[in-house]
């Protein structure tokens, strides 16, 4: 479970994130949306402990977000947008070093790395000898969304997950999360990719300049809004209604 | 010896000077800037100077007004334009060897502007434009002092003033010109499985070079008393600054076969190495660039696998069991093993900092001997302890320093957010895993080497490690000062040009300060002033006091704190 109460981060003049005000519950995979710029991964960094709050207060699994901060680190896992690892190590280098950073035994890192290879298809000799520098941009977030669920987490963070995934593998990842929400996780998920988010989450938020600007399941938003698809009320809420018409006038002035 | 890299059109391209505007632009911003972006009071955002670069300069000029004095000690003008064209040498090529593989070498760059119309010979022309207006930003700060204060110097005059400047500049060309011809030609000649390697034994091999040319040649003219007379050894005309000082004589209205001569020599050498670079290593370099980044290592060899992977097999293995107790220990340990073995970008901005400490014992060896000093006959008269032997020890532990500065930045600085996010209950695990790698792959290996060389040369490994002792034992406490008062994420920065080159002068700086306390202590001890055994049950002492009051002041019993930058560097 994630509560979020007035949850705020200034940057100087600029104001991130605007009080969100939040709560999900355990099993729920929750979509985040929001234009670029609109505060969606400055969210998720507040919740992970990597930026801190400037005001409000949250809670992951009934832990203080300030006060009990590396019980929550224990508990969760995180995709960040970047997809960045140390491209120097090898694809099972680097799961190890993630794993030994959860504390996790030898054998029991050995034991998941083997399943995530195969789930996800990393062959064994890519995962033991090619540096990460090598690997596919698709390959390395495979490699990323393992490590964050190396330790089994119980809420999952994920800032954009699906870059560089093929179709099948974007498949595959859709249906875990979901298992794993159905098994009561909690997921957090972040994207602009409205599609994704419309066929599997369960409740939609989206945010634009900070703020919550809509929240429900698709139904709901589609009965306030008005509109049918995810993206047409993405657009309404966010103020992009003329997006088609710019788009086309824009072409037009490449007429030379 | 691989085949060349094939010349592709973009290669043949002429220089276009419109485009070499545009990458200066940038790598100047980019020089400038920190990298990160900060508030102000006022609350408005603005980006931070890049301090490294500004320091360097401060430093620099004060190290120059050292030089400048030499001016009036009634030194011959054409020798104290060899000193401090010397000093000018060592200022440019050491900051060169050490940054020049961020520009040369950016593999991220090729992502930004390798699809662009650009010609090798323009990116090359702009990195080398690039670079030697940082070798200028240096040797001018160098160059105040001195250059006003030859004017005090035997034989000289007002005319000193641009004549130095002349030559200075032109030394920073020939430095500049030198290193990235080097440079060039291992690019486009070593095959590309090695090129990681070679480059980086290149880097130790010239900065060696240049520590020793700087520290020996001013020592055999002071030897030689060549300020009281002109005339020169022979030897003298193999090292550069000879013949930029020969044009400094010449500017200042000297004509004679000798100063013709030697400025001859140095615009010839200026121009042959301009030649070289522009013509043969230029035109393939942004084949060649890519050449080395996409066939670069990508697999780890046997060897690195199963050193990694075998961490509690074996007597490594043993040793990696006790001492890292800790599961962050030993990820930042392996982690960071890793980077120092495998990564090119920390390998060339790192290895030639390693060899500093056994430059001063062998300038020792060479110019004045350095004897055993527990068996010195007078050691009234010689001294007991020359400050060479301790600089060798107290160079280790402030290159101990040096790595951990070293270890913090990475082209991978983004994937820094896993140490972040991962419950690791205090910033020590994370320090002592840094602190434990660089102890174990770094400063011990480095006072074994010391040990053997003075065992060797004394022919007494006692009396070599009675010399060594008392700096292994304070090792752990230099390590700790660069953990004091901040927190220390191995791999998380991006690295900005200077910042490597200020640590490493601040590592010197301070190794001659505390080898100049420790080895007078070791000296007193020598002499039998007092008791030598004071000295090693004192310094294990004072380590571990020293370890913990700077382990009290240090932020490692706390936990990692959230950053509040907007631009945090491993966010």
């Amino acid at each position: 479970m994630i509560v979020l109460e007035n949850l705020t981060k200034v940057y100087g003049s600029t104001v991130a994130v605007d009080r969100v005000s939040l709560t999900v519950p355990p099993g729920q995979l929750l979509g985040y949306l929001g234009p670029n710029g609109a505060g969606k991964s400055t969210t998720v960094k507040m919740l992970t402990g990597m930026i801190a709050p400037t005001i409000g207060r949250a809670e992951i699994c009934g832990l203080d977000l300030q006060r009990d901060q590396l019980a929550i680190k224990r508990i969760i896992g995180y995709v960040p947008e970047s997809g960045a690892v140390f491209e120097s190590l090898t694809g099972r280098e680097y799961l190890e070093m993630v794993g030994r950073l959860y504390g996790l035994a030898d054998a029991l890192i050995a034991d998941r790395v083997l399943k995530f290879a195969d789930f996800f298809e990393l062959g064994r000799d890519t995962l033991d000898n090619k540096l990460l520098s090598a690997y596919s941009k698709g390959m390395r977030q495979k490699v990323v969304i393992s490590a964050s669920l190396i330790h089994n987490p119980r809420v999952i963070f994920f800032d954009e997950p699906l870059n560089g995934l093929d179709a099948s593998t974007q498949l595959m990842f859709k249906t875990l999360i979901k298992n794993l929400a159905a098994e009561g996780k909690t997921i957090f998920y972040c994207s602009h990719i409205m599609d994704v988010v419309e066929r599997t989450c369960d409740r939609i938020v989206i945010i634009d300049q900070g703020r919550i600007v809509a929240d429900g399941t698709l139904s709901q938003l589609q009965e306030a809004s008005g509109e049918g698809s995810l993206e047409r009320i993405f657009n309404k809420l966010t103020s992009h209604t003329d997006v088609e018409e710019r788009a086309e006038e824009f072409s037009r002035t490449f007429s030379f | 010896m691989d085949t060349l890299t094939p010349i592709t059109p973009v290669d043949k391209l002429p220089v276009d000077w419109r485009h070499v505007k545009a990458l200066l632009a940038v790598y100047f911003k980019q020089d400038l800037r920190s990298g990160k972006a900060a508030m102000r009071p006022d609350k408005n955002q603005y980006i931070k100077t890049n301090w490294a670069l500004l320091m360097l300069v401060g430093t620099y000029s004060i190290m120059g007004l050292i030089v400048g004095m030499i001016a009036f000690t009634g030194a011959d003008v054409l020798f104290y334009s060899i000193l401090a064209l010397s000093f000018t040498l060592i200022v440019v090529a050491l900051a060169i060897v050490i940054e020049s593989g961020n520009v040369l070498f950016n593999e991220s760059e090729a992502d930004v502007i390798g699809h662009l119309p650009i010609g090798s010979r323009t990116i090359f022309l702009a990195k080398i434009i690039n670079l030697f207006a940082f070798t200028l930003l240096l040797a001018i700060p160098a160059n105040l002092f001195p250059t006003i204060c030859g004017i005090a110097a035997t034989r000289s005059g007002w005319l000193f003033i641009p004549a130095h400047l002349i030559s200075s500049v032109a030394m920073a060309v020939f430095a500049s010109a030198l290193i990235v011809t080097v440079y060039g030609l291992l690019m486009r000649y070593v095959s590309r499985e090695r090129f990681d390697s070679i480059i980086t034994y290149c880097q130790v091999g010239l900065a060696m070079f240049f520590i020793l040319g700087y520290q020996v040649m001013p020592r055999l003219v002071e030897k030689y008393q060549f300020g009281a007379n002109t005339q020169l050894r022979w030897y003298l005309l193999l090292f550069p600054p000879t013949w930029f000082a020969g044009l400094t004589m010449l500017v200042m209205g000297e004509i004679n076969a000798l100063t013709l001569g030697l400025s001859a020599v140095s615009i010839l050498s200026i121009i042959t190495l301009g030649f070289i670079a522009l013509r043969k290593v230029a035109a393939g370099y942004s084949s060649q660039m890519s050449g080395i980044s996409a066939d670069r290592p990508r697999r780890t060899t046997e060897g690195e696998r199963l050193k990694f992977s075998q961490n509690r097999i074996g007597l490594m293995g043993a040793i990696k069991t006790a001492i890292l107790r800790r599961p962050a220990e030993r990820a930042v340990f392996d982690l960071a093993l890793v980077y120092l073995k495998r990564n090119r970008e920390t390998r060339v901005r790192l290895y030639p900092s390693l060899a500093y400490f056994i430059v001063f014992p062998f300038i020792a060896l060479i110019t004045e001997g350095l004897p055993d000093p527990f068996l010195q006959v007078d050691p009234l008269i010689k001294g007991g302890l020359s400050l060479y032997s301790v600089m060798g020890p107290a160079f280790v532990c402030f290159i101990g320093q040096t790595a951990v500065e070293g270890l913090i930045f990475s082209e991978h600085y983004r994937a820094a957010y896993i140490f972040r996010i991962a419950p690791v209950s205090h910033l020590g695990e994370i320090h002592q895993g840094m602190r434990k790698v660089v102890l174990m792959l770094i400063v011990l290996p480095e006072f074994i080497i010391l040990f053997a060389f003075y065992a060797a040369l004394w022919r007494d490994p006692l009396h070599a490690f009675l010399v060594i002792a008392p700096w292994i034992a304070i090792a752990p406490a230099t390590l700790m000062v660069s953990f004091t008062f901040r927190e220390v994420i191995p791999l998380s920065t991006k690295y900005q040009k200077g910042q490597q080159t200020s640590r490493n002068l601040m590592i010197v700086m301070s190794a001659f300060i505390v080898a100049i306390f420790l080895g007078g202590a070791q000296w007193l001890g020598v002499k039998g002033i007092i008791p030598y055994w004071m000295i090693l049950a004192g310094a294990p002492v004072l380590s571990a006091l020293l370890y913990l009051l700077l382990r009290a002041v240090s932020r490692e019993s706390r936990p990692l704190p959230p950053v509040d930058e907007k631009e945090s560097s491993d966010g």
